[in-house]
């Protein structure tokens, strides 16, 4: 637990990080607090990151038939292996540019989740706690802009593409740290600019009445949910003055380069996290959904993974071209893998949280190497497991956030990043 | 208030009026129970409250207002804000049974059956395009049933039970087990989390963590949708059947099926399309089962997880399952011993003791803003309800009505406690509430969308689709096409397909520029640019000579105004983007997955999109003719605040517009519009 001198320093850094006062004065605050903690908390390290672009394979996306492969055994069924750019790693033959690219990636092939359920396996993985339904947890992203503050004051800290509703959220946090949502990454942020025919004074006028009067609702009804308008429409108000908003507009990029990231949704979305990272968005979620393969896995893989492999590998030679892999972690994960075991019948695998795969690439990760180790079926983790909080814990770790940081929630009760995950240094 | 505004609202509350036969009771099916009755069950409601507040101390909330009464009875029966003519009507009135007579009104109009499909699309999962196939005889079979006010056991008790072709008239009940095609124990999980509260989930891989469930004990109950098929078998026996195969096996090339056969395969799908079995009662453990009570791959019989045992035995001999609604059954189930029609009997039964619970708990929470139980969806044994008493009696109201949502929402309405005003203040998390009023809460993005049309389209109920929709016609039209197909007519489609192969395989050949069109159109297609196909097919129609067929109009409705009808009929989900989706409709892949948290883009549409092109820059907008209509800067004052928030203007409000609304006229009408629409008055309800 935190004392109280420490308590209150994280409240202070937590406020001044919120004004926008510097770029990382909360951790500075917290080191400061730590050193003093007499049972010999992880020593802070500097971050290798700074932002993250996490791309989520929502329904559970096979291991066999991406980066865990199992050539001759029962298990893998007709997807074949391809020979990497690294000596010893093989990934799926639908995959052939990020072969390319695995010098740069980590591949982790020891997750294991306790969740087998969709719902419950996406909020896990987003926020390393359990699905209750007395409290909700800060997902990755709202974690790194409460701790490591946002670095645009005008824009957005955390942005999800493309998704919504797999447990991403503010948690108990006050609704600031939420993702924004960007529904089609085409079409940018809607509605951003006045409309045509509105002079700035109208719409002044306008915003000052209303505000007039939501300041009396909220003061009669005082309750967060209220609150959270309030700061919806400053935040709203503040974005659209802001020259940064050009960071959403995906036409501002040459043509040949949104070819490059494929014309799918999911590869306009690595785009356009790019863009937002470039302009100092910390934290950037992109999601493919899809991956749910009880019915002809392997038919949907001919789908899949080519959009993957395009936007991925066009994600990594972009960001490493602009010298942003550096301080960027590319994060690749879903809730769960899939069954080893094929259901004949429908071609189909399902759900397998004992088991699965993710990727990590830039933000100080040494690439070129395979972490972790299933059996000779892929059923079973024999060799250095990596649990759900620690792979966030991996992440956290990259940004240089406190792990045994504690976090009250409104009703008072502690949390921490990554769950008391252990980092997997080994990938640094 | 202008006196235009007056008389339409008198009209419709005349019409509304109770008719003076039934001594103050509604007319039709809502008055076989009368009014005093409703008010003598609401007040045994409202006494377990006024008990439980008294034993802890806490003070009820004053009574609202009408102004704040009629608003929210409005969005919680039928998902919308009065207009401003029925607004000034209810507050108007003099009569002192007003309240029940607008509840009783609200509740036989249209708007009730589309705020409440929303409420079921969202708790199972609706979409208009399901995995395999369309979800439209879903869509209708459910609005239907709602529309018809199917008692909520009766509901239950098909979806369950319910087997033959899924693309049949009428037959739309068997979508909720292919909602989960080919994931029989999901499916159970969802079935006892929607309708018993209770979470099975953790017990599909090993004995659940938190709760008392063992793993055999989940597959006892996954045993009752045991031999489930997901497809029609009966179709494969028939005669279209038997044609089918032999020309896709005509088709088929020597290395695998060719594309000409998978899309014939395709075209025929709705045909076996559907559910069959009855249930055999009987499932084999998973082969990793792990536990000493059984053995790995052992069979397991149904077994209910509480309440009473069911004997299947008894249940082999009964009658088919019926599957089909408005036709008799005209297939029977096939092999089973009918675990299924136990299970549902067992599952709906008063006597099942979280059934009538969990339906009385949620729909309590629909109108009061928090269950008595929460969460709704997660019950154990020690479960303890924040009051015990009222738990009961909303248990038994509905085991009472017969389980008629209608009457049971009825009576919620006319307790005094749901007539209380909003409760101020955070609630204290973790704390169990005591219902000294409903609490406030944000619009539904339904609610909002919806309301925001009331501004828009005048008679906007008027303008509702329901059942019976075009494009639940087209799919039950195609099933019945394809049915009666003959041998010469599928021969016919398939060398027709064969010739359309070979000429496409011509047409590439033609020239680099038209082959280069056809890529820009697949692309097109692909992100769904509906304008930029149409451009592009009419350039390569010109390039290549040959009328091409011209691709489908995606929209639901002709003409301009296709997107602007309620949110039930839009496609379910809306697309995401959709300002309905941006307020948090769900996508509807996991139950429950709308949701009410604020977001930039909400206030985004809200400042600059929505609001200024359909409403305050739209000459044809209802609320604008309202406006038109007033003659003074009063009048329009009234009108505006009457149409947005359901009340009139405070002296300060007043004093604010009016000088503006007296000196600029129009574009004072348009600022008073747009800032009311970005209020929290508006967006919530108090």
């Amino acid at each position: 637990m935190m004392d109280d001198l420490s308590r209150r320093r994280f409240l202070s850094g937590a406020a001044m990080s919120l004004l926008g006062v510097g770029s990382l004065p909360l951790l500075e605050s917290l080191a400061a607090a730590q050193d003093k903690q007499q049972d010999g908390p992880a020593p802070l390290r500097p971050a290798t990151a700074k932002n993250v672009i996490y791309l989520f394979m929502t329904g559970g996306m096979t291991h066999l038939d991406t980066f865990d492969l199992k050539p001759g055994a029962a298990t893998q069924g007709p997807t074949e292996a391809l020979k990497t750019a690294v000596d010893g790693i093989q990934i799926s033959s639908h995959l052939p540019n990020l072969a390319r690219h695995m010098d740069k990636i980590a591949i982790i092939n020891s997750l294991n989740s306790t969740q087998g359920a969709h719902a419950q396996g996406q909020y896990f993985m987003h926020t390393s706690y359990t699905l209750r339904g007395t409290i909700k947890h800060p997902t990755m992203g709202a974690w790194l802009n409460l701790m490591g503050g946002r670095q645009n004051p005008n824009l957005p800290g955390h942005v999800q593409i493309g998704g919504g509703s797999n447990g991403a959220s503010a948690g108990f946090l006050e609704s600031r740290f939420a993702p924004l949502p960007i529904g089609d990454p085409a079409g940018g942020l809607q509605d951003s600019a006045r409309a045509a025919g509105v002079s700035g004074e109208t719409f002044d006028r306008r915003l000052e009445r209303a505000k007039a009067m939501n300041k009396e609702f909220a003061a009669a009804h005082d309750q967060k949910e209220v609150r959270a308008y309030s700061d919806m429409y400053d935040e709203a108000v503040r974005l659209m003055s802001s020259k940064d908003l050009e960071a959403f507009d995906l036409r501002k990029e040459p043509e040949n380069l949104r070819q490059a990231y494929g014309t799918s949704s999911f590869g306009q979305g690595c785009l356009l996290a790019r863009r937002l990272i470039e302009n100092k968005v910390r934290f950037v979620e992109v999601e493919q959904g899809g991956w749910d393969t009880h019915n002809e896995n392997f038919e949907s893989m001919e789908e899949k993974l080519p959009v993957i492999d395009q936007a991925l590998s066009a994600l990594l030679s972009d960001l490493d071209s602009r010298g942003l892999l550096e301080e960027t972690l590319v994060v690749l994960t879903t809730e769960f893998g899939r069954t080893p075991k094929i259901v004949t019948e429908r071609m189909g695998r399902n759900h397998y949280p004992k088991a699965f795969s993710g990727l990590m690439a830039g933000g100080g990760i040494r690439g070129g190497q395979k972490y972790g180790k299933t059996d000779a079926t892929g059923e079973e983790v024999v060799e250095n497991k990596v649990s759900v909080p620690d792979f966030n814990a991996t992440i956290a770790y990259a940004l240089g956030l406190p792990l045994d940081h504690i976090v009250h929630s409104p009703s008072g009760r502690p949390f921490t990043v990554a769950d008391k995950g252990k980092p997997v240094t080994a990938l640094f | 208030m202008s006196l235009r505004c007056l008389a339409i609202g008198m009209v419709l509350l005349l019409l509304h009026a109770p008719d003076s036969r039934a001594e103050g009771d509604a007319p039709g099916a809502l008055g076989r129970i009368s009014r005093a009755k409703i008010a003598s069950a609401a007040a045994e409601i409202d006494r377990r409250i006024d008990a439980d507040l008294e034993a802890k101390g806490i003070k009820p909330t004053p009574p609202t207002s009408d102004a704040v009464f009629g608003r929210r009875v409005y969005l919680d029966l039928i998902g919308r804000i009065p207009t401003g003519a029925e607004a000034a009507a209810f507050l108007a009135s003099s009569d002192p049974d007003k309240r029940a007579v607008l509840i009783d009104h609200l509740l036989e109009s249209p708007g009730y059956d589309s705020h409440l499909f929303n409420w079921f699309a969202d708790l199972l999962r609706v979409k208009s395009k399901m995995k395999a196939a369309s979800g439209e005889a879903y869509i209708d079979y459910l609005k239907t049933e709602i529309e018809e006010n199917t008692p909520y056991d009766e509901l239950v008790r098909e979806l369950l039970t319910s087997s033959g072709p899924a693309m049949e008239r009428g037959n739309g009940a068997v979508n909720y087990y292919l909602r989960d095609r080919g994931m029989p124990e999901d499916n159970m999980s969802n079935t006892v989390r929607i309708f018993l509260g209770t979470r099975l989930e953790c017990a599909q891989c090993h004995n659940h963590p938190f709760d008392k469930w063992t793993q055999i004990q989940y597959f006892q109950m996954v045993a009752f949708t045991g031999g489930l098929q997901y497809k029609d078998t009966d179709y494969n026996k028939s005669e279209v059947a038997q044609h089918v195969r032999e020309i896709e096996k005509s088709l088929k090339g020597g290395a695998g099926p060719t594309q000409q056969a998978k899309n014939f395969n395709k075209m025929m799908q709705p045909l076996g399309y559907g559910i069959h079995g009855t249930g055999t009662g009987s499932v084999r453990l998973p082969h990793d089962y792990k536990y000493p009570d059984a053995k790995p791959e052992a069979a397991v019989t149904a077994k209910t997880m509480f309440g009473d045992a069911v004997n299947l035995a008894h249940t082999a001999a009964a009658p088919a399952v019926k599957g089909k609604r408005k036709t008799p059954p005209a297939r029977g189930g096939g092999a089973g011993v009918g675990s299924r029609e136990a299970y549902a009997e067992w599952l709906t039964s008063p006597k099942n003791p979280r059934f009538a619970t969990v339906i009385a708990n949620r729909m309590w929470k629909r109108m009061m803003g928090i269950g008595v139980i929460e969460p709704v969806d997660d019950l154990r044994d020690d479960t303890q309800p924040s009051n015990p008493a009222l738990m009961e009696g909303l248990r038994n109201l509905m085991v009472e009505v017969g389980f008629d949502l209608k009457q049971y929402l009825r009576t919620v309405c006319s307790t005094r406690a749901y007539q209380r005003s909003a409760v101020l203040g955070d609630l204290a998390e973790g704390e169990p509430f005591h219902f000294q009023g409903p609490l406030l809460r944000r619009m539904s993005a339904e609610q909002i969308w919806d309301s925001l049309l009331t501004l828009v389209v005048a008679n906007l109920d008027e303008t509702l689709e329901g059942a019976d929709s075009p494009e639940a016609e087209r799919v039950y039209k195609e099933y019945e096409e394809l049915s009666r197909l003959t041998k010469e007519d599928l021969q016919l489609i398939a060398n027709e397909g064969k010739r359309k192969a070979k000429a496409d395989m011509k047409a590439k050949e033609e020239t680099p520029a038209t082959l280069e069109l056809q890529r820009k159109i697949a692309r097109a297609k692909k992100k769904g640019d509906e304008d930029e196909v149409a451009r592009l097919t009419k350039e390569l129609e010109k390039q290549t000579g040959k009328p091409l067929l011209m691709p489908k109009k995606g929209g639901r409705r002709a003409g301009a105004d296709k997107d602007l009808v309620r949110a039930s009929d839009l496609p379910q989900p809306a697309r995401p983007g959709h300002l309905v989706r941006e307020f948090g409709q769900g996508d509807r892949e996991q139950i429950e997955a709308s949701h009410k948290d604020p977001a930039v883009p909400q206030v985004l549409t809200l400042l600059n999109g929505f609001i200024e092109r359909r409403v305050t820059s739209n000459p044809r907008a209802a609320i604008n003719d309202a406006l038109s209509a007033a003659r003074s800067p009063e009048e329009k004052l009234k009108a505006a605040f009457l149409g947005v928030l359901g009340r009139l203007p405070g002296s300060a409000e007043k004093a604010l517009w009016i000088p503006d609304l007296s000196a600029q006229g129009a574009s004072a009408s348009k600022d008073l519009v747009a800032t009311l629409l970005n209020t929290h008055e508006f967006m919530f309800i108090q």
